[in-house]
């Protein structure tokens, strides 16, 4: 499978952190989703990307070619939205639609403008007179009208209400549509993911502990709700994480097919992408 | 880079920006009334012009980091070099406005005021365009570094030690018995010695901002 987004092994150390041996592919015409606690990576990982930090050892390829070789060419196909906007606050749509023309070879001003009409955003008001709302889908107006091939959002529906969230997450389905697209997209609201993702990269403490397929993951990860005496009868090696609560132990694991035919009467669900986060987080460790 | 000059050079257009511009190229107006000598023209175009019109860096820094722009610059497909090349190419459109104005203010001195002659009144101006040559290097270097707050106490400084040679040299001493001695090799001695600082500076703010995003 051909990938558009490609980390070998990137390392890179702090004081007080480190992000270790982190590889992560994104392929063509996908979503993986990043997730994490706060503090885990995620934001570190797309500033690697971006060039705000240097990695210390490792590699970066995108569309096939080192992206620290060949950046500034690179970069005219790599969108980034981050969870505010960084612009001018005096700048209108018109002053970003004119500066984003001058630096990208491919800007589209007639795609530019559809985005600021679908988007129903006022062409008199300045940035500073935005919404939130409106700021963010300026901003994905900006960086889908240069025909980005990877795009790369931190964050970027947190803080929106859910229409505004849902709107986005349609447009990023028709981005990534022709099969020739992909996103990595780093979010706290894993019901987005739920949504949209089609691989799911789980970072903790600056590892990533998992990519998995979104299917693999609905379809493989249970989580059982049962008392001390059945937790007690449960393998442990088949135990990902547990949290013993008032009156239950919630148990992680990762076969719940095979486990609903050995204990017929438990109680098994689904586990979302959010109960794996947090059992793998707060949850303990066999 | 287009873009950089073209989002720094924005700012001209915010309403407050450009009103201190032009009171800045207008001051001229009173200052050349009451002061129909040498020391009017030089409070003007080495010292007035010169300051003020190197302190671009500055007000485009605030803005950049009050939406930290930062972040957004750096997915831009620019180098980091045409980064900080932007940064001082508006600086010195910003100046040449400046000096453009003091030219036009040197040449009333010289024909209509009379009251320098025009080999000694350029002289005055190419001592104004290097002094903000240089004042530009330092700043930029001391902004890039610090930060637009802290960055300004670089300015205040340099600020005071142009006043003070401003006092020292045009009130103490016969200027133009100094500048006549050996205007031409004194000039290119100074030009050679801002050129040099300009490189300096670029390289060295070159070398900050990209230690400051590894």
């Amino acid at each position: 499978m051909d990938s558009i987004l490609e980390l070998k092994n990137i390392n890179k150390q702090f004081d007080d952190f480190q992000l270790k041996n982190v590889s992560i592919t994104v392929p063509k015409g996908m979503i993986v989703g990043l997730i994490g606690e706060n503090g885990a990576g995620k934001s570190t990982i797309i500033n690697i990307i971006e060039g705000l930090l240097k990695e210390d050892s490792g590699e970066i390829y995108v569309f096939g070619q080192n992206l620290r070789e060949h950046e500034k060419t690179l970069k005219q196909d790599i969108g980034i939205i981050y969870d505010s906007c960084h612009y001018n606050e005096k700048f209108k749509y018109s002053d970003l639609g004119k500066m984003m023309s001058l630096v990208y070879d491919h800007w589209d001003q007639e795609k530019y403008l559809e985005y600021i009409d679908r988007f129903s955003l006022p062409k008199n008001k300045t940035i500073s007179q935005y919404s939130k709302g409106m700021k963010m889908k300026l901003c994905f107006a900006a960086e889908l009208s240069y025909h980005p091939k990877l795009l790369i959002l931190d964050e970027a529906t947190s803080g929106l209400d859910p229409i505004v969230r849902d709107e986005i997450l349609e447009i990023l389905q028709e981005f990534i549509m022709d099969e020739e697209h992909g996103i990595l997209m780093s979010s706290h609201i894993t019901s987005d993911l739920d949504k949209i993702a089609d691989y799911i990269t789980f970072i903790h403490n600056g590892e990533i502990l998992f990519t998995k397929t979104y299917d693999d993951i609905h379809s493989q990860y249970g989580l059982i709700r049962c008392g001390q005496k059945i937790f007690e009868t449960l393998p442990e090696d088949e135990i990902l994480a547990y949290k013993k609560e008032d009156f239950e132990y919630k148990v992680l694991v990762e076969n719940r097919q095979d486990f609903q035919k050995i204990y017929k009467d438990l109680v098994i669900d689904k586990a979302t992408i959010e109960d794996i986060m947090l059992m793998y987080v707060r949850g303990t460790k066999l | 880079m287009k873009a950089l000059i073209y989002k720094d050079l924005f700012v001209l257009k915010q309403k407050g920006q450009l009103a201190t511009l032009i009171l800045n190229l207008l001051m001229v107006i009173p200052i050349g009334f009451f002061f129909q000598n040498l020391y009017g023209l030089a409070l003007i175009i080495i010292l007035s012009y010169p300051i003020g019109g190197s302190v671009f860096i500055q007000v485009v820094m605030e803005k950049e980091e009050r939406t930290n722009f930062d972040k957004t610059v750096i997915s831009l497909p620019v180098t980091k070099a045409e980064i900080i090349l932007a940064k001082y190419i508006t600086s010195f459109i910003y100046f040449g406005i400046h000096m453009l104005f003091g030219l036009i203010y040197t040449f009333i001195h010289i024909y209509v005021i009379k009251s320098v002659s025009l080999e000694f009144g350029l002289l005055l101006w190419g001592i104004g365009l290097l002094i903000g040559t240089m004042m530009i290097s330092i700043n930029s270097v001391g902004y890039i570094l610090l930060g637009a707050k802290k960055g300004t106490f670089v300015y205040m400084v340099i600020l005071l030690l142009s006043i003070i040679g401003y006092v020292v040299t045009f009130l103490g001493f016969d200027i133009k018995q100094v500048l006549t001695l050996s205007s031409t090799v004194l000039m290119l001695i100074a030009c050679l010695i801002t050129i040099l600082c300009l490189i300096v500076s670029y390289f060295t703010s070159l070398k900050i901002f990209t230690r400051k995003y590894s």
